[in-house]
């Protein structure tokens, strides 16, 4: 494993009476794209925050790159921060605004130039340094933002929402970009946001939290298909959760009997499962099969299609079984899931599932 | 408001009766207009009239009483010494106000409206109340008596720069600050980059306007000012005791044409009306 740059351990912020954090530590390795991950007031940005220096924390530990920065001031931490609505100075130029970190750090005129110019070029930006940021779209706004905070070369690039402010497909556009960027200049970064969408396709690693604690941290192929937790299933994607009681434990995985009928063999954390437990199934809505054919229906859970969405490359139905619960399933637009009709009575497979907690 | 074949009559006769009342109003505010100015345009005139006594309407045009106070020496010394005293004034009050006004923005918190109150309670208690309450002070505490002018208007100015200094500090995004300081930058080297940047207009014009609250001032002057200088306020309260010449509304005339100038800068800087809501 690479040297970390950052490690949190142990922090803890309360703000008054409420705990906004806490406790939460992670690491981030040299190179990597992590990104916190959850709904608002989880206490991603707060976490950021404590990065940053912008907050001290009540308890725990900051180290960047084996030091200790718990109580240091912001400025002398080495990190760039770009702020969810950019946070230009709006009395001074483009160049200005990107040099200002080199100014702050008394590297001479000529190499500020070159410098700056370079990192406008890099984030695609060339020509416009004398312009002022109001003179700016709002994707242009983030790009020297962007420029802003790298061009310093910090240990650690803090990402707070970018994203949030942009139009739909400048959003899009941008997700990659910025992932071409960190990858190009191989730094460390930290992403902060509640978007999905944008953590799976740029992240490395991703943090989920929630109401101040950490989730789950995984990759998001992992996040997706192995969640931990009800929270860490229902926020990311679409799921299915079914009511089962575990039946036994073998090998690797649990005989679960389901509320629908059938009996699945679900993997997820099973030290301490034993058989009679309650427990919940978790299927994503594209693992659930359809079998419209009677013959081939042997073992397979009947139900009948309440309802059927189709949005072009993929047919949305919802499946009624017979003691009433509801199963979303997404299947590819082909022929096949076209000629099964609203009403219609099919048999369903859920395959292997995923077993969780009750619970929480 | 609701259907348009029900509002149509309605409107006319809104009309109707707004004529009347703009009318109406037009008086009252003319009447309001020339109560509060016709002192003031009377000492305009009276200024150039070219005879002893303060007759009004004047009997013909002279500059003899301008040219009056530009000879009288204690006039002019006066005159130099309040503008002396009100850069200075100005100067202590817009900074100390203008940190005061960062503090009661960005540290104070939930605490800032009971802070911002505070600042501004001078502006509520008598002037005569705060130059006794100092001239008591200076008895107990040896202090040069210049120093106590400087405090006095200090103190009546700053209620003024705070209010100012802090409606042009509530449009300045926190945000900013914190970005120049993860770029590198001090508190202090964020202050005089970033914050007092943003905010020049309302500094400059809480200069302008402190300086005219102390160029203005009669009751901290009267106790606080020693027997050999004096301010121009004083000056004419005591010339006016035993003579009685349109000099004085010579130099009132001085002294509202310097204030109204400034007062149009300060209008053109933020918007008198900003300052004024105290």
């Amino acid at each position: 494993m690479s040297q970390s740059v950052l490690h949190l351990s142990g922090v803890v912020k309360r703000f008054g009476e409420t705990l906004a954090v806490g406790p939460v530590g992670f690491e981030v390795q040299e190179g990597e794209f992590l990104t916190l991950l959850g709904p608002s007031g989880c206490g991603k940005t707060t976490t950021l925050h404590i990065v940053a220096g912008l907050l001290y924390p009540d308890q725990g530990e900051v180290r960047l790159r084996g030091r200790e920065i718990t109580r240091l001031d912001p400025q002398h931490r080495d990190m760039g921060l770009v702020f969810q609505n950019y946070a230009l100075f709006p009395h001074k130029t483009v160049f200005d605004n990107v040099a200002f970190g080199l100014r702050m750090r008394k590297v001479a005129a000529g190499e500020i130039r070159e410098r700056v110019l370079r990192m406008l070029d890099v984030v695609g930006l060339p020509g416009v340094e004398n312009r002022q940021p109001h003179q700016l779209s709002g994707g242009q706004r983030q790009r020297v933002a962007l420029a802003r905070a790298l061009v310093i070369e910090p240990s650690l690039l803090l990402l707070d929402e970018p994203l949030s402010n942009l139009d739909a497909v400048l959003r899009k556009r941008m997700r990659l970009e910025l992932r071409d960027i960190q990858q190009r200049l191989g730094i460390a970064t930290i992403f902060v946001t509640h978007d999905q969408d944008e953590a799976f396709e740029m992240s490395d690693r991703v943090i989920l939290m929630n109401v101040g604690h950490i989730e789950q941290v995984a990759t998001p192929e992992e996040l997706y298909d192995n969640p931990t937790s009800r929270f860490a299933a229902e926020f990311i994607g679409e799921v299915n959760l079914i009511d089962g009681t575990v039946a036994g434990v073998d090998g690797g995985a649990a005989q679960v009997q389901s509320a629908i009928g059938g009996r699945y063999r679900a993997r997820g954390d099973l030290a301490s499962v034993r058989a009679g437990d309650e427990v919940l199934l978790m299927v994503r809505p594209e693992r659930v099969e359809i079998e419209p054919d009677a013959a081939a229906a042997d073992g397979l859970v009947p139900a009948t299609v309440a309802k059927r969405v189709f949005s072009g490359d993929l047919l949305i139905f919802t499946l009624r079984t017979a003691d009433g619960t509801e199963l979303t399933a997404s299947k590819p637009s082909t022929q096949r899931y076209r000629a099964i009709a609203p009403d219609s009575s099919v048999w369903i497979d859920l395959g292997e599932c995923r077993l969780l907690p009750r619970g929480a | 408001m609701s259907a348009k074949p029900t509002s149509a009559p309605s409107a006319r006769y809104l009309n109707a009766s707004s004529a009347v009342a703009r009318y109406g109003m037009g008086v009252l505010i003319t009447a309001i207009y020339v109560f509060l100015l016709a002192p003031v345009v009377i000492i305009v005139f009276t200024s150039f009239n070219p005879t002893e006594s303060n007759t009004f309407p004047p009997t013909g045009f002279s500059l003899r009483w301008y040219g009056a106070f530009l000879e009288s020496s204690s006039f002019i010394e006066a005159f130099k010494f309040s503008v002396w005293l009100g850069a200075i004034a100005a100067v202590g009050a817009t900074t100390i106000g203008f940190l005061s006004s960062y503090a009661i923005v960005r540290f104070l918190g939930r605490r800032r409206e009971a802070g911002q109150s505070l600042a501004l309670l001078p502006v509520m208690i008598p002037h005569i109340l705060i130059s006794i309450s100092l001239l008591l002070a200076l008895t107990i505490v040896p202090f040069p008596e210049l120093g106590g002018l400087i405090v006095g208007h200090v103190i009546i100015c700053l209620p003024f720069t705070i209010a100012g200094i802090t409606a042009s500090l509530e449009g300045v995004d926190e945000q900013l600050e914190l970005a120049a300081m993860t770029l590198g930058a001090s508190r202090l080297r964020t202050l005089w980059e970033v914050v007092i940047p943003l905010i020049a207009p309302g500094l400059l014009s809480a200069l302008i306007f402190a300086f005219i609250v102390s160029f203005g001032d009669v009751y901290i002057a009267l106790f606080l000012s020693g027997p050999g200088r004096t301010t121009l306020p004083i000056e004419i309260f005591s010339y006016m005791q035993w003579e009685s010449t349109p000099v004085v509304a010579a130099i009132t005339t001085v002294q509202i044409m310097l204030i109204v100038t400034l007062g149009l800068v300060v209008e053109r800087l933020v918007g008198l009306r900003k300052i004024m809501r105290v």
